[in-house]
């Protein structure tokens, strides 16, 4: 229990940092979200997003170790090269280069490189809870990260169509590649307790 | 006899084949070749079509961009009706580029680019409507502006800077009707 908090506390401190804007919202940011409200949120805002493209954390901590090493940020595309490797994050202001051409995409993964499997594995998708099936053979993996707590739909439109040039290049260009569009709120899934969830909204969105 | 059917025969063949790699070569469905305005000119003028659209485009323009989705969703409704001949300008650095910008877009245009390297005038599109289109007026046109010509490459019809971008697609509905 106790490490659980200090999670908490981690996890509400990087918040800050990297949103600091928390505050100017009179809204709640965060809230807990689920395949309802995912779907609600893509068909108000016509997004063209495959069911079962839309992946979600399968639990609390697997949100912080995601967060804990900074990658809770979008709207943005990590890619993971063919043997899973990470190579970079795409900025909205150089997609259209490197979505485009993968030829501009990064080729060396740095030394630390992480594994596309140490995410693929803390995933599931939102709909129907079933863990990734991580595609073999691929050329590259891209993960799209979007959330509803952006508040930004106009961006995440934005990220929708770089899904669909993705999408074009699997069916124009016959490009082997996986595409996932990672939600990253917090999910009801979670199973997380009244208490527990009332003090990670608390936290998270003073 | 016999010889000079086999011979007729072998002849109407290669004339056959000769004559779909010739119509394949002048209509193709994308093109991002780097070609002089005399290349343009004569696959402008070598189309069949009723009516031949010459767009010119440049992606650092707004309103091309305003209109570019427009023209690509008349285009792809139309495509049987007419050719389009969507114009740019560059050298091979550029081709990339462009082809990247319309790939993110998914636009199916075919595109043309005019090696500029040999045009020394900021308005280069002033120099394609000069050798294609002799009735046409060039001053009044910019960037976003075309015009049409017919099976036997007379102009038609011509848009100007001075238009928005609904006159411009009433123009192109216009000449379908």
């Amino acid at each position: 229990m106790r490490n659980y908090y200090i999670k908490v506390m981690q996890v509400t401190s990087l918040f800050l940092l990297t949103f600091l804007n928390i505050n100017a919202q009179n809204e709640d940011r965060f809230k807990f979200e689920n395949s309802q409200t995912i779907e609600e949120y893509v068909n108000t805002h016509a997004l063209d997003f495959k069911n079962e493209d839309v992946f979600v954390f399968n639990d609390f901590e697997a949100f912080i170790k995601f967060n804990n090493e900074g990658y809770l940020a979008g709207p943005l595309v990590h890619v993971f090269n063919d043997k899973g490797l990470y190579l970079e994050s795409i900025e909205p202001y150089e997609v259209e280069k490197k979505l485009s051409n993968f030829k501009k995409i990064k080729n060396k993964p740095s030394k630390k490189a992480i594994l596309v499997d140490d995410w693929f594995n803390n995933l599931v998708n939102y709909k129907t809870q079933e863990p990734i099936v991580k595609k073999d053979k691929v050329d590259y993996y891209f993960v799209l990260n979007w959330a509803l707590f952006l508040k930004k739909p106009d961006s995440v439109k934005e990220l929708s169509k770089w899904y669909k040039v993705l999408q074009r290049q699997q069916t124009d260009r016959d490009e082997n590649i996986h595409i996932v569009l990672l939600n990253m709120d917090f999910q009801d899934s979670w199973n997380m307790s009244k208490e527990k969830r009332e003090h990670l909204l608390k936290v998270s969105n003073q | 006899m016999k010889k000079l059917t086999l011979f007729l025969a072998i002849l109407l063949v290669f004339i056959n084949i000769k004559a779909q790699n010739i119509n394949t070569e002048t209509k193709p469905v994308l093109s991002f070749d780097v070609l002089s305005i005399d290349d343009l000119k004569q696959l402008v003028f070598s189309s069949k079509k009723k009516l031949k659209v010459v767009y010119f485009f440049k992606t650092g323009c707004p309103y091309n961009v305003e209109s570019m989705p427009t023209i690509n969703t008349f285009y792809k409704e139309q495509i049987s009706n007419l050719d389009l001949f969507v114009v740019s300008f560059g050298n091979k650095k550029n081709k990339q580029y462009l082809q990247d910008y319309l790939f993110f877009k998914g636009y199916q245009i075919p595109v043309y680019i005019i090696d500029d390297s040999a045009i020394f005038n900021n308005k280069k599109y002033k120099r394609v409507v000069e050798n294609l289109c002799d009735s046409c007026n060039q001053k009044s046109m910019g960037y976003a502006d075309f015009f049409i010509l017919d099976e036997n490459n007379n102009l038609i019809v011509q848009s100007n800077c001075s238009q928005n971008l609904d006159e411009h697609i009433q123009i192109l509905k216009s000449q379908l009707d």
